[in-house]
């Protein structure tokens, strides 16, 4: 498993510290999970800005939304991403509510100076080669370290769905980095 | 690029893309304003089915009731084990009614309705997880009981292609056992056809073997028997049969032997050969590890052409030692172990 995780008892006990209005657990878990949260925010938007703005907003609904939590002896890291993903979903409803369809705003990460970068290849390969649910479900298992299992119930998928895309998408990627590296 | 070259490179990407504006989201936190977290599906608006297509559909599933009752009612059992074990009752459209799971931490239940290869391919994905080292790439017996020659095939098929998508991801290529067992476990079956089957291992031996020892065995062996089948080539073994250790055991003597006495069994708690030579007058006997290729016994290397134990199997001379044909001394494989197991004995 490539993501971290912390002792998930301990991840718990910093959401009800955050709950207690604890400001170093929410920037504990803030320096902790930002990565993940960004990049899943990032794969369903394909829009650097745009995922920075939902990376802010989880992290401030966690900071309001913490009381909420409960601890069942498990990572929170797939609630986190809950909040993620809906917020996502509405910045990205308001988006088209204005007119603006996500498709239409600079997704082209080579037009991005903060994507382009040599050494952001894979992001890029992501980003560009792969459908929204496979982005989706590579980022949540390669950067959020998130199982298979949880992927399925946190994009509400079947698991054999969630299998089944993830090794399509590692397929794509082998074969467009195969040329690239 | 590997899976976890690839993984790994995207999260370090990832991680340096992620800004870090710790200070203005505190900044932005005061006093706290407790609210539901946006965590609520998004629910899709029902479709209402029109009477008439609803009506034609009920006909259609009181028509085809009993066969389809028939066919949800044609149960098999599939088990797959590669030290960890899967077991599931499978209905006849192969999907898994039932599951249990030992030696992988997941969540039984999610493999409730799921095709028979997308929950083996599962398994394998979370054995490879949590044992990466062992498990699949060791080779997997798969069970069948409860169903006929074609289903068993069939099951056995679907299977078999989970287990190779998920060990694709790795990129190896599983070697998988697939039998039909009635009326005893799949590990059960296996361990009784090994030492059925092996001159060096009785049921005994063969009971404390681990599934992985006995695909060996069965491998390196060519054992085969009714309502079985081996697929693909195990890996991780120095040895890919007896003839790799009677060249190990010559190699380390330094001798050309035209002949071997050769069997595969248990030596030091390990799978490992009895390789057995002449060399000019003397008898060479050694323990070679399956496993590893190691001489497990490096000290007792060469028996003195006057030892005893040769009496029990050959025409003694005092003065004009010769060591006879040993093809003439097998009668059976089974006198062989007795009398590998004598030598042992006297060493």
């Amino acid at each position: 498993m490539i993501g971290e995780t912390l002792h998930p008892v301990r991840d718990e006990q910093l959401i009800m510290n955050i709950a207690r209005g604890d400001r170093d657990a929410l920037a504990e878990v803030y320096l902790q999970h930002k990565g993940a949260v960004y990049a899943f925010a990032l794969s369903i938007l394909r829009q650097a800005q745009a995922a920075e703005d939902v990376m802010q907003e989880t992290f401030l609904q966690l900071w309001n939304a913490a009381g909420t939590y409960v601890p069942r002896g498990q990572s929170p890291l797939p609630w986190l991403l809950g909040i993620t993903k809906n917020t996502a979903l509405k910045h990205m409803r308001a988006a088209q509510r204005s007119g603006i369809p996500m498709e239409e705003l600079p997704e082209t990460p080579g037009a991005d100076p903060f994507l382009a970068a040599e050494n952001r290849i894979v992001t890029q390969a992501v980003l560009e080669k792969l459908s929204a649910e496979e982005r989706q479900i590579v980022v949540l298992h390669a950067v959020a370290g998130l199982k298979h299992r949880e992927i399925a119930e946190l994009l509400e998928k079947p698991l054999s769905t969630i299998l089944n895309k993830y090794r399509r998408a590692l397929k794509k990627l082998e074969g467009y980095l195969g040329e690239q590296v | 690029m590997t899976e976890f070259e690839l993984n790994l490179r995207l999260r370090q990407e990832m991680e340096s893309l992620a800004p870090n504006r710790l200070e203005e989201l505190l900044t932005a936190c005061g006093e706290q304003n407790p609210v539901q977290p946006n965590i609520e599906p998004i629910r899709h608006k029902p479709r209402r089915l029109p009477r008439l297509i609803a009506a034609a559909a009920a006909v259609v599933l009181v028509l085809s009731g009993s066969f389809l009752g028939v066919k949800a009612a044609q149960s098999s059992v599939v088990t797959v084990d590669a030290g960890t074990e899967l077991a599931m009752t499978v209905n006849g459209f192969n999907r898994v009614r039932s599951v249990t799971v030992e030696g992988v931490e997941t969540d039984a239940d999610a493999y409730k309705g799921l095709k028979v290869d997308d929950a083996a391919e599962a398994f394998a994905i979370q054995m490879l997880e949590q044992h990466p080292e062992g498990s699949v790439s060791n080779g997997v017996l798969v069970s069948v009981s409860h169903a006929g020659a074609r289903r068993t095939a069939a099951l056995g098929e679907a299977v078999s292609e989970g287990l190779r998508r998920a060990a694709a991801l790795v990129e190896i290529e599983p070697a998988i056992l697939l039998q039909h067992v009635e009326g005893e476990s799949g590990v059960a079956a296996l361990t009784k056809a090994v030492a059925e089957h092996s001159a060096g291992i009785d049921l005994g031996t063969a009971e404390s073997l681990s599934v992985q020892d006995l695909l060996y065995a069965v491998e390196s062996q060519s054992i085969q028997w009714d309502d079985a089948s081996l697929s693909g080539t195990l890996l991780n073994w120095r040895c890919a049969d007896g003839r790799d250790a009677e060249q190990i055991a010559a190699d380390y003597v330094g001798a050309a032997p035209d002949q071997f006495l050769t069997m595969l069994s248990v030596y030091a708690d390990q799978l490992a050969y009895s390789v057995r030579f002449a060399d000019g007058n003397h008898w060479n006997s050694y323990w070679v590890s399956a496993a590893t290729g190691e001489i497990l016994n490096p000290d007792v290397w060469r028996s003195a052409p006057s030892v005893d134990a040769t009496q029990s199997w050959t025409p003694q001379t005092s003065q004009t030692y010769s060591l006879p044909d040993p093809m003439d001394i097998i009668q059976s494989r089974r006198q062989i172990h007795d009398f590998v197991n004598f030598i042992d004995w006297l060493f």
